[in-house]
């Protein structure tokens, strides 16, 4: 199980941890997965994580894999999910419900992550969907109240 | 045979135990059949005497008569006094309502205004028009119709309720019109010699902190004045709901020789002619004037915006993105102008100026309508959601009805403008034309752009289901009826919201349920002006009256409704998952009174049950154009149609 570290000194450290791997997230290489994505599809869903996130982490509050510290890893995925206010107050995750061990065990949050890191980005480029072109083309006519 | 209101008591054996209540009433209750105004003051005496005898037989109501129970029974026949009436006095309600131009009455049947009722579908040449009788099959579907036809049009139509009950039932449609400053008329029929616990002495007093205004006229006349003055006071602003309580033996009296009174004529007080001067001279003398639109009142209100704008070659924003009657957001005056363009006069009309800003009527300015102290939370002057009525002091805001102040500065710019005016104002229009055309292409791109996310996915995205439509409808005249901020609210950004009922805003109050009513209004309003209705429907709202679908299909109403079905209440979901996670437990069972599965509800069957033409539900997005095509040919043939898909939560 990853171990919080709680007390005052740690909220510091952790929130360097967090802070860290959200501003390098882009230059670092993304971790190794060792859950069960399939297992996972079915958490994102009983967690209601696509309630947010779309059920293809592409709608909603899009999950964006290039960039994000919190899906750099397993351990900062998890780390992330648990951190709660109190635990964290000065880089609160406020944002997310929060998922604690006893509702979303270290090797549940694993198989999350691993579903979580097959999204793919599948938008098509713009000039690939004519109805988009469409609404811009329309954007452009002279005006007809 | 009438079901029994009172499950602990068999209808069979109702009658011998409302019987035996009646027992000591029954001198007094004689009394109270029929009923002409004449015989009104002895009848307060007669209901205390009744309610005594209900009293000492020890139930909770007063007792019914004989005559009540046998027309509860089933016995359909009114009271002798009112069956030969040649001349009633509720076909010259009628008459006075075709005058005011109400084009609709919508209603769900009851015996407290079987007068009025009768009148307005017999009475009349055509009969049945002018108002036209239009069913509903509960009193809240009645008054969000009326909601969104008020929205779609400027004007209001009735709302006919039968007596305490209905109006409980159409409540929160009141409490929204209420705050969405919709002009709505409640004429509420009361029957007092009837079932007791369907009337009251004051049932205007159930809806009185959330109406602006109502009656209860005891004569005939006063009826007629009653209705004219509801219809006006509701489109007077601050724009809300009026009541008149019509008692039934006044839509039975009789009326012989009587006509109905013409309709009065109304006008709303805009500013004075001096101020029209100082700001017709302000908008003149600028080198750059900007005119802000927020929500006028009526389409012509807009119109007159429109006129006014491009007199003064003004840039102009608009609200049209999130309610009705606001500047055209695609005209070429509307827009931010060239970036760091310094704007030297800038008049609000119903939105923030730095010069001026006009500033009709809050509702919350209402202060007199709350005799029982509810304290209702939309009056407050703070909390979330609370926006300040006037922007911060030092500014000349006139507390005035921007729409109605129109006409007279149009009328003094067209006074002082001089040629040489006018032809730099025509060099200025031409140069905001070109940047905004160009500042909207650029917004509508990047818009684009961030739609293509989840574009081909399944469920179906809701950028999508806007997106979609537009290539289809863009050379249409169409009107979208629904609340989108659960969809998205793609048609701000994505969609030209050129007219003012492009899109006619949300319920007013956030109460669910508003958005297939208010579509049923809006396809009223549509039906004989040559539109359609697109309708985006949550699942969650269309299932608290989804009888309206049957009132779109029986009265033939263009209304093209797309299901957002994400399969449940989801704003609620998000609500409780964020709850279980806070306690840090359960994060997998916030599903629970929160989703609308096992079984999934089958929004095409739902319509066919109703008589409306579906499909569905459709999961795959490059199924949406061909069924949207389907849909709109129906819609334009004068049929209302739904299609149920599946689409992401958010
Ligand atoms: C009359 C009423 N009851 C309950 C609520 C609480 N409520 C707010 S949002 C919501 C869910 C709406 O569901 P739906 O219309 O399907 O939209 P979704 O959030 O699913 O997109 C509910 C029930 C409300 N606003 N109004
Ligand atoms: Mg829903």
């Amino acid at each position: 199980m990853i171990r919080i570290p709680t007390g005052p000194g740690a909220t510091l450290a952790l929130a360097m941890i967090i802070g860290f791997a959200g501003m390098a997230g882009a230059q670092m290489p993304m971790g190794e997965i060792t859950g069960d994505a399939e297992a996972g599809k079915q958490l994102y869903y009983d967690h209601a994580c696509y309630a947010c996130h779309g059920y293809t982490g592409e709608t909603g509050h899009q999950m964006k894999l290039i960039g994000s510290g919190f899906l750099l890893n397993e351990q900062t995925f998890i780390i992330y999910l648990r951190l709660r206010t109190e635990l964290n107050p000065i880089l609160p995750s406020e944002a997310m419900p929060n998922y604690p061990e006893e509702s979303l065990s270290d090797e549940e949050a694993k198989d999350l992550y691993a579903y979580v890191r097959t999204f793919a980005d599948n938008a098509p480029p713009l000039q690939d969907i004519p109805t988009l072109n469409a609404i811009i083309e329309s954007a452009a006519e002279p005006y007809s109240p | 045979m009438t079901k029994s209101t009172d499950d602990r008591v068999p209808a069979s054996g109702r009658r011998d135990f409302l019987k035996s209540a009646a027992a000591g009433a029954a001198t007094g209750a004689a009394a109270l059949v029929g009923g002409t105004t004449a015989a009104r003051a002895q009848q307060a005496e007669t209901v205390a005497q009744v309610a005594e005898a209900a009293e000492s037989a020890a139930i909770a109501v007063p007792a019914p008569t004989e005559a009540q129970l046998a027309r509860e029974e089933g016995d359909v026949r009114p009271p002798p006094v009112t069956r030969a009436a040649m001349a009633p006095g509720s076909d010259l309600m009628v008459d006075v309502l075709r005058d005011l131009g109400v084009e609709y009455v919508a209603s769900n049947p009851g015996s407290s205004f079987e007068g009025l009722q009768e009148s307005i579908i017999n009475h009349g040449n055509p009969p049945n028009r002018m108002p036209e009788f239009i069913t509903a099959l509960h009193e809240m579907s009645a008054v969000d119709m009326a909601h969104g036809y008020a929205k779609a049009t400027g004007k209001p139509m009735v709302a006919l309720i039968h007596g305490v009950i209905g109006l409980t039932n159409g409540t929160m449609g009141i409490y929204q019109a209420y705050y969405d400053r919709a002009p709505v008329v409640l004429l509420v029929g009361r029957d007092n010699t009837f079932i007791q616990t369907h009337t009251a002495d004051d049932i205007g007093g159930l809806v009185r902190s959330f109406t602006k205004w109502d009656a209860h006229p005891l004569t005939l006349e006063e009826s007629f004045s009653a209705i004219q003055e509801a219809y006006h006071r509701a489109m007077t602003p601050p724009c809300a709901p009026t009541l008149v309580v019509l008692d039934t033996e006044v839509q039975k009296e009789e009326a012989p020789g009587m006509t109905a009174p013409p309709a009065p004529g109304f006008s709303v007080a805009g500013i004075d002619a001096d101020q029209a001067r100082e700001i017709a001279r302000g908008l003149l003398a600028a080198e750059n004037p900007r005119i802000n639109v927020g929500r006028l009142r009526t389409p012509e209100g807009v119109a007159q915006a429109v006129e006014l704008a491009e007199l003064v070659g003004a840039c102009t924003s608009s609200r049209a993105g999130t309610g009705p009657n606001s500047f055209p957001n695609r005209h070429p005056l509307c827009g931010p102008g060239a970036v760091g363009e310094e704007y030297d006069y800038v008049l609000g009309l119903e939105a923030p100026g730095a010069q001026t800003a006009l500033l009709g009527p809050h509702i919350r300015t209402i202060d007199d309508r709350d005799p029982t102290n509810i304290g209702l939370g939309g009056n407050r002057m703070m909390g979330r959601g609370f926006v300040p009525i006037t922007p911060p002091p030092g500014e000349n805001n006139i507390d005035v009805d921007a729409e109605a102040s129109l006409p007279a500065i149009i009328e003094e710019v067209r006074r002082e403008i001089t040629a040489g005016r006018s032809r730099e104002i025509e060099q200025r229009s031409a140069r905001h034309a070109e940047v905004n055309r160009a500042a909207t292409v650029a917004r509508v791109a990047a818009a684009a752009g961030a739609k293509r996310a989840g574009w081909n996915g399944s469920p179906i995205a809701t950028a999508r289901v806007y997106a979609e439509l537009w290539p289809l409808i863009e050379d249409e005249d169409w009107c979208l009826s629904s609340g989108s901020r659960f969809s998205g609210a793609h048609h701000a950004d994505l969609w030209a919201l050129n007219k003012p009922y492009s899109f006619l805003g949300s319920s007013g109050a956030g109460g669910i349920g508003y958005g297939l009513g208010a579509s049923v209004g809006a396809g009223l309003a549509a039906k004989e002006r040559g539109r359609f209705v697109i309708n985006i429907q949550n699942d969650g709202d269309i299932n608290y009256c989804p009888g309206a679908l049957w009132t779109a299909t029986h009265h033939k109403l263009p209304v093209l409704s797309i299901m957002h079905n994400n399969r449940a209440w989801h704003q609620e979901l998000m609500f409780v998952e964020y709850m279980a996670g806070v306690r840090g437990r359960g994060t997998d069972r916030g599903h629970i009174g929160t989703t609308l599965r096992n079984p999934h509800i089958n929004y095409a069957k739902m319509a066919e049950a109703y008589g409306m033409a579906s499909e569905g539900p459709i999961e795959d997005p490059n199924e949406l154009v061909a069924a949207y095509r389907r849909g709109i040919e129906t819609v334009k043939g004068g049929e209302p149609y739904l299609i149920d898909v599946i689409t992401q939560p958010r």
